[in-house]
């Protein structure tokens, strides 16, 4: 992985991959710090020869992972604090904006990241599952959850299918 | 018509947060990129500088260390921790705890440590950078660390190093001493690559109390399902006062650094089979100050030293409608119980919250025999005063406390009861103390009257001289007194008259008074 490579990542990769850690930890500091970290450690790995498949996914689950740790949601938050913006400044939410981030911050955690890497970075049951390092029953099972809580929690537009659109894949 | 799962997408592609907008997001991930490196050089290079430099083992140690690149060897013989000042890491550290750990390879060891700085290490009470590190291979200089570790206001230590998940690595439990006991966080670890990262429930530290206190206990144990998956347990054990004990177990699975909690129930037992804290967690020992909590003399209610020969009453002494617990005891002094009479203070503490720690105390001077006697409303505002036996032979000794009442601007805990106006009985200002019973010359009685409503405390005493030979009369004192809402028993009526030895007392002090039995 080149500087190219990364300056390519961080434009197109970057923002995607930070806003899905953000959706689940409900912290945007903490999502731009573990996804920079996984960054750092998948450059390390390529740097010592080793090839990284998909970049974007292995970057999301790392980065999943390191947003686990209390410990570095605390000292982000920490150092993070001095920065946080001004009231006037922050994006004005929709209502639905905010009701998505309730509904999400509502599941427990495996949940709300099988939520987020199915509804959000679109990847299948099958990538979920090997990110996640569980078998693919389980992330049906919990994504089965994850979406009768959402269906209950968010009200659907009108028009909207109350099924899923086909078999999780 | 959509979908709903692609109405989803739509709706989250909408909530989603988006980074801060930086222009240097490169440079930062590079800068980043090289710290981590040379955090790892750097200490490298300190563990030649500082450790193992000037010594025959060093060069073969620094040989070692220099060809091994990220892949941990791990020593085949255990070997005990190098005493070194740093661990390899670059800066120095104080209050070091070690533990020994069990790897896929052999032994390696925990430590938890304080990051020193120029002017030494932070003092006690000081926050300052503790976190926790593995050494897998034996030679005394940490592998991974992960800190700063939660909550080390008095102290955090290695605690144990249990493999609670049964995969042939140990967990690292490290505790933190509090006020009531130590909350222990677990810790998961690999060694190739050597990492160390807290175990997490629900996105959360793994966290549990190790306590045992007036009230309940907690602890921790590791089991095995029907199908012999392992499991860990944490309980709490609420203490029923007598013999009985209801217990709360919850049941987790911990898998890599993740805990899922999988069930909890709740049983009754006897105290002697509940679970409590004991001197070792999932078959391993425990280490540092909390080893001892098993074992330690009296009882935990929170006042730093335990409390012997204790007793304890419940009723509300502060008026919020609530009862309260005051436990009496004689603080542990050299890690024993002083002997009942010696001359430690006795301590009266108050428990406002349930919690079974002390919200308030109050040392009791001159208390022999010092007990919980009886909870008693003498000013009828709803609020309990506390009367306690001071000494106790054939004549026994009371002084009364109340506590102060819930809203009030007095700090919470409890204060002797004085006496003003005073009387010639009860000399003004003087805490009120009375006698009941009677020996050679003496006897002493109280009654109540007017009880509950509007309390008034009769307190009667004699004395005869008992030098030379009999006496025809007796000195005879009485008072009465009613508490008032200020704090002090006011002397109402008083009378001091001679009376013969052979009268009928004034009145007749047996049976019970204020609705207690002051002959127990």
């Amino acid at each position: 992985m080149d500087e190219t490579e990364i300056r390519l990542f961080l434009r197109d990769g970057y923002p995607r991959l930070v806003g899905a850690v953000a959706l689940v930890t409900g912290d945007l500091p903490t999502a731009e710090d573990a996804v920079q970290e996984a960054i750092v450690r998948a450059w390390e790995r390529t740097d010592r020869g080793e090839h990284i498949a998909a970049l974007d996914r292995w970057v999301a689950a790392v980065a999943m992972n390191l947003s686990r740790s209390g410990l570095r949601h605390l000292r982000v938050e920490r150092l993070a604090r001095p920065r946080i913006v001004a009231p006037a400044t922050i994006d004005a939410l929709s209502d639905d904006a905010m009701d998505v981030r309730r509904a999400l911050a509502a599941l427990p955690r495996r949940q709300r990241e099988v939520a987020v890497l199915r509804f959000y970075l679109d990847l299948s049951t099958r990538e979920i599952a090997d990110a996640m390092r569980t078998s693919e029953g389980t992330v049906k099972s919990q994504l089965s959850k994850a979406r009768a809580h959402l269906v209950a929690a968010l009200t659907p537009r009108d028009g909207a299918d109350e099924e899923p659109s086909h078999a999780d894949r | 018509m959509p979908t709903v799962d692609e109405e989803f997408k739509e709706r989250f592609g909408l909530a989603v947060q988006r980074p801060t907008e930086r222009n240097d997001l490169l440079e930062a991930i590079e800068r980043r990129k090289r710290r981590r490196a040379s955090t790892r050089k750097v200490g490298t290079i300190a563990v030649v500088g500082l450790v193992l430099v000037g010594t025959v083992g060093g060069f073969l140690a620094l040989d070692r260390t220099f060809q091994r690149g990220t892949e941990p060897q791990v020593s085949q013989t255990p070997a005990p921790p190098a005493i070194v000042d740093n661990l390899g890491l670059p800066f120095p550290v104080c209050r070091v705890s070690s533990m020994p750990l069990t790897t896929t390879g052999g032994i390696g060891h925990a430590y938890v440590f304080t990051k020193a700085s120029t002017p030494g290490c932070p003092k006690e009470g000081e926050a300052g950078f503790v976190s926790v590190g593995i050494d897998v291979t034996g030679d005394g200089v940490l592998d991974a660390t992960s800190g700063p570790l939660p909550d080390c206001f008095i102290q955090c230590e290695a605690f144990a190093a249990p493999d609670v998940n049964m995969d042939g690595v140990s967990e690292v439990a490290v505790s933190s001493e509090g006020a009531d006991g130590y909350g222990v966080s677990l810790y998961a670890l690999t060694t190739s690559p050597p990492s160390i990262e807290p175990i997490v429930f629900d996105g959360e530290p793994f966290q549990f109390p190790w306590v045992d206190v007036a009230t309940h206990a907690t602890s921790a144990g590791c089991q095995t399902d029907d199908i012999f998956n392992p499991r860990f347990e944490l309980d709490w054990t609420e203490k029923g006062g007598s013999l009985a004990a209801l217990v709360t177990q919850q049941t987790f699975e911990i898998d890599g650094t993740v805990a899922t909690k999988l069930g909890e129930r709740e049983y009754r037992t006897i105290m002697d089979e509940a679970p409590m804290p004991g001197t070792t967690l999932c078959g391993v020992p425990i280490y540092g100050s909390a080893a001892d909590l098993a074992v330690r003399p009296g009882l935990n209610v929170g006042l730093g030293a335990n409390l012997c020969h204790v007793s304890r009453t419940v009723a509300d002494f502060n008026g919020d409608g609530v009862d309260d617990t005051v436990y009496v005891g004689s603080p542990v002094r050299d890690r024993v119980c002083p002997p009942q009479g010696s001359d430690v203070p006795a301590i009266a503490a108050i428990d406002y919250d349930g919690d079974g720690l002390a919200d308030g105390q109050q040392p009791l001077p001159n208390c022999i025999y010092c007990r919980t006697f009886a909870a008693i409303d003498f000013n009828a505002d709803g609020a309990s005063e506390l009367v306690i036996l001071l000494q106790a032979s054939s004549v026994l000794q009371f002084a009364v406390y109340e506590s102060s009442l819930a809203g009030s601007e007095r700090s919470p805990g409890l204060y002797p009861v004085f006496v003003h106006p005073g009387s010639e009985q009860f000399p003004e200002g003087d805490p009120l103390r009375f006698f009941v019973g009677g020996d050679e010359g003496f006897s002493g009685a109280i009654k109540c009257e007017n009880f509950p409503d509007h309390p008034v405390l009769v307190v009667w005493a004699s004395d005869a001289p008992v030098d030379g030979g009999p006496s025809a009369m007796r000195d005879v004192v009485m008072t009465k007194l009613t508490m008032g809402s200020g704090g002090a028993f006011a002397a109402v009526d008083a009378l001091h008259q001679q009376q013969p030895v052979g009268d009928p007392p004034l009145f007749d002090g047996s049976g019970e008074a204020c609705g207690v039995d002051w002959y127990p």
